[in-house]
């Protein structure tokens, strides 16, 4: 076979993007929302400027306040020029990008606004010959299900001759019911292969790595199980609180936040067994069973099982910052959690007996994101230590930001005689950033243009959101009926609460110094 | 006591060269210095964050002259953040009356990311002279890092018959030149040398100047990616470009060549004998396509602002029309249109800034391999360039 044969387009062969996406019109619900102004509009035009998107490309905008398309263009310029990745506007290049860019009035709940959208979408498509729609939930939650329905009512789910899409932000429910509920009112409307549920962390190429270095590398697949594995520990740290978004806060807790979605990803992508391909559904089938070995911790281990925390007020690099109670929009009683910590078990051949350790939280001392492996002892204490402590064990920790990277610890003799080995841990240490001294591109324009070109590796499947809820519903039900912990139980710049150490170290381990 | 001062001296020694400084060392010495550079760099807590020395490559660097050997170390200097490596730079200047053969030692050090640790590169610079040119690969095959690819950038025409090219040629794996700096007249006869030395052996051939049309290919791509603009990729009847200046230097061909070839190559469009006469300034000529025949227009413009190519219309039969073009006022920027017989059509704007040296050099250092688009490429290429024969 030649290699023409294998693309579609000849001059492709050798160009390191293999597609543009087909021409489309991103239809933004929420469009002068945070998320709207802050991602969405300044990553599609960085993706415009690197000539990634397609001719043929519109945007529309829908929100409750009127405007006119050109009152919406310079709000867009204004956040474009404040949050592009690249340096400063240029002019030639937005005013193209802009006068494909469009605003639409509306009420979501009112079926006029529809009939206004879709005539809209045919005057811009007469224009391209092109039906293809990616839709854009970036609306509070509580809108998901009214404007999907809203959309099926008028018609809007399908086209003649092209594709639609759409795409829903986090969070995706509040707990298994309501996860499920949403699924179902999606599902009534749109097919699976429609819906790209966004989960931002898996648009970094960092995590991405975890993959590539795990099965692109043929010395560590040998080693990644039980057998030489003692534990593993997935830190999710902040030092950031909860910057204004209290009342969605209260609601969620680091559980709804971070555990449910990012960590339960990342815990799936250390965890899973190698996909038959990088295929979309070959990559979320071998994570989702990961989400289903994961022993289900019932209510009444709750407390046990986990650590809750919620930060008082402290020094954070030299700065006094607040507590959570005194957070906008936050009860002065509030039992939210801000910190985690838990222990997980996954029952598979692979992983049976080996603990995962999962902790995230706000105001830690600072923004960290690392899967570390802790390997077992060697059998044999071989060389006896001039102290009688142990040899530190090996750890291979992948960092995934602020500095991603992976490094390995292991043990090393100091150097000169005497009959009393000492033996030090040395740290062998790669930094993508020295290695590869560029920036990665945001994550956002990664998601965008994989939904475009249809690519659904890196959005989350039904069954995983649902799998991932199935976890954390029994745990949140546990916490319900006893008395919360007494909050605030950190300081703001610390490590978390004292009894997540105890936690750990009821196992006799201990959590890494970051 | 008069250790530690010792001891200070060579820390301070060592530090001026992490620093930037340039330290001449004895040619058989050169390995043992740079080992004794690292030591030195490891134990020196003085700064807080220790160095970490990185190396990915080696690059190996041809220069005649002091000022190409400057800029040279400044390119490089410019990529070691991205493509760590061991360079050895050779300064030659051959005709020398007297032989003679001086090494010095450097290094490249950056912080990649803000807060994070400092990493360094190492360079190695050997000026030869006279007689000792033809010999300095005896220097500088020991000094590569065993195990990692090496690349061969040869700021200049390579002679193939010069018996270093030759020599440096049997221990690389990839060999770097840029054809925009070959005089025209000699452009065909080196860039068949080139094509010859990669068919008869495991060298990869990297030309700068084909980097150049990366984005510009992409661009192309663009068009066809989809329908309707797919359609017309196998009815295109005429091609134009038009090139501007390069390096200050009159317009030269080879950059559009390089381009015509690569469509030529894609998309099965073929020369036919005697049906072009090789020319330096304008060439206009026809290819046998599947559909009939493409007419190739390339003008150079010497008056046009920018630098090299600035323009390229793709037409096909029915009238659909494909271009890409900078933008006179902004040669950061470039319109992308196409105009469709039936009516639809659309123009943007992308930012197409000119690469530097050091961003095309870096591409080239990305590649893993044989580039088989650009063999397949160049092979048209010189065809257009010697007519066919
Ligand atoms: N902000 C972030 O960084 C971030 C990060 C991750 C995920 N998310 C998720 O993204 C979604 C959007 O967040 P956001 O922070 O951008 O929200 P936001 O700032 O509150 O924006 C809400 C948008 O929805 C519109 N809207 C609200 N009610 C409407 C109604 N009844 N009819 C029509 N339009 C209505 C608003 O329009 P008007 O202005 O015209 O009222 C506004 O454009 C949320 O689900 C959030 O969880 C956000």
């Amino acid at each position: 076979m030649t290699i023409e044969e294998t693309v579609e387009n000849p001059l492709r062969v050798g160009l390191r993007s293999q597609r543009t996406p087909e021409p489309n019109t991103l239809i933004i619900f929420g469009a002068s929302g945070d998320l709207t102004q802050r991602k969405l509009v300044p990553a599609l035009y960085d993706l415009s400027l690197e000539g990634l998107l397609p001719g043929g490309f519109s945007v529309v905008g829908m929100a409750r306040r009127p405007k006119t398309h050109s009152e919406f263009r310079s709000e867009m310029k204004g956040a474009v020029a404040q949050h592009s990745r690249t340096k400063s506007l240029q002019p030639s290049a937005w005013d193209a990008f802009a006068a494909n860019i469009y605003y639409c009035q509306a009420e979501f709940n009112d079926p006029g606004g529809y009939i206004q959208l879709a005539s809209m979408l045919q005057k811009i498509e007469s224009e391209t010959g092109c039906h293809n729609r990616l839709y854009y939930l970036a609306t509070p939650p509580r809108y998901y299900s009214e404007i999907a329905k809203r959309l099926g009512e008028a018609g809007l789910t399908a086209s003649d001759d092209g594709w639609t899409r759409i795409i829903v932000e986090k969070p995706f429910g509040r707990d298994l019911a309501s996860a499920a509920e949403l699924n179902r009112t999606l599902l009534s409307v749109f097919s699976e292969d429609q819906v790209y549920r966004i989960d931002h962390y898996l648009g970094k190429d960092t995590v991405q790595n975890i993959l590539v270095f795990r099965f692109a590398n043929g010395i560590f697949e040998p080693i990644w199980d039980r057998r030489y594995i003692d534990h593993v520990q997935i830190t999710m740290a902040e030092s950031i609180g909860i910057e204004g978004r209290g009342g969605y806060y209260e609601r969620a807790g680091v559980i709804r936040d971070i555990i449910q979605n990012h960590a339960l990803q990342l815990l799936s992508l250390a965890a899973m067994e190698p996909p038959a391909t990088f295929e979309p559904d070959a990559v979320r089938d071998e994570k989702v069973k990961v989400l289903r070995a994961v022993r289900p911790i019932p209510p009444e281990d709750a407390q046990e099982s986990t650590v809750r925390g919620q930060y008082g007020p402290g020094v954070i690099s030299g700065q006094r910052v607040a507590g959570y109670r005194e957070e906008d929009r936050v009860e002065a009683d509030s039992a939210t959690e801000t910190y985690l910590a838990l222990r997980l078990f996954i029952d598979n051949w692979r992983w049976a007996g080996v603990p995962f350790y999962i902790r995230s939280g706000k105001r830690l001392p600072k923004r960290v994101t690392e899967i570390a492996i802790i390997f077992r002892q060697p059998p044999l204490a071989l060389f006896p230590t001039t102290d009688g402590s142990r040899i530190e064990p090996n750890v291979l920790s992948i960092t995934i930001q602020p500095d991603e990277g992976i490094s390995l610890n292991f043990g090393s003799k100091v150097p000169g005689p005497g009959a009393a080995l000492r033996i030090r841990p040395v740290e062998m240490d790669f930094r993508y950033g020295t290695s590869f001294g560029v920036a990665a591109p945001d994550a956002y324009e990664r998601l965008l243009l994989d939904s475009m070109l249809g690519d659904a590796t890196l959005f989350t499947r039904r069954d995983e959101v649902e799998a991932a809820w199935a976890f954390v519903n029994p745990i949140t039900d546990g916490w319900t009926n006893p008395e919360p912990p007494s909050f605030p139980n950190y300081e703001a710049g610390t490590w978390g609460p004292d009894e997540a150490d105890e936690f750990i170290q009821r196992d006799g381990r201990k959590w890494r110094r970051l | 006591m008069a250790e530690a001062v010792d001891r200070m001296e060579v820390l301070d020694e060592y530090r001026a060269i992490l620093s930037g400084e340039t330290r001449r060392v004895d040619v058989p010495a050169v390995e043992s210095e740079l080992t004794q550079l690292w030591k030195a760099a490891a134990e020196d807590t003085l700064e807080g964050q220790p160095v970490v020395r990185a190396c990915v490559l080696n690059l190996v660097g041809y220069a005649q002259g002091d000022d190409v050997a400057q800029h040279i170390n400044e390119v490089i200097s410019q990529v070691s953040a991205r493509h760590p490596s061991r360079s050895i730079i050779i300064v030659a200047d051959p005709r020398a009356k007297s032989a003679g053969l001086r090494a010095s030692i450097s290094a490249h050090c950056q912080i990649p990311l803000a807060g994070g640790r400092q990493v360094c590169s190492e360079q190695i610079t050997l000026h030869a002279s006279g007689a000792a040119v033809d010999e300095v690969h005896g220097t500088v095959l020991p000094l590569l890092v065993p195990g990692l690819p090496v690349f061969l950038w040869w700021h200049d025409e390579p002679p193939p018959d010069n018996h270093l090219f030759q020599e440096l040629l049997d221990s690389c794996d990839h060999l770097v030149i840029d054809s925009a700096d070959f005089a025209p007249e000699r452009t065909a006869a080196l860039l068949t040398d080139l094509q010859r030395i990669t068919q008869e052996s495991d060298i990869a051939l990297s030309d700068l100047n084909w980097s150049r049309l990366t984005h510009w290919r992409e661009l192309v791509a663009q068009f066809f990616d989809a329908s309707p603009g797919r359609q017309y990729l196998d009815r295109l009847d005429a091609v134009n470009v038009e090139i501007a200046s390069i390096h200050g230097k009159q317009p030269d061909l080879t950059e559009g060549l390089l381009l015509i070839g690569w469509l030529a190559s894609r998309l099965g469009w073929v020369l036919e004998e005697g049906a072009l006469r090789p020319r330096l300034d304008a060439m206009s000529f026809k290819l046998k396509s599947g559909a009939g025949s493409v007419t190739v227009k390339l003008t150079p413009d010497p008056h046009h602002p920018g630098e090299g190519l600035h323009s390229l219309s793709l037409r096909a039969a029915d009238g659909a029309v494909f271009a890409i073009s900078r933008k006179a006022d902004d040669e950061t920027c470039g319109v992308v249109s196409a105009e469709l017989p039936e009516g639809s059509g659309y123009s943007r704007v992308v930012q197409m800034d000119l690469p530097s040296e050091a961003t095309l050099l870096s591409d080239e250092l990305d590649s893993s391999g044989h580039d088989a688009a650009f063999e397949e490429t160049l092979a048209q290429a010189v065809r257009f360039m010697d007519g066919g024969q």
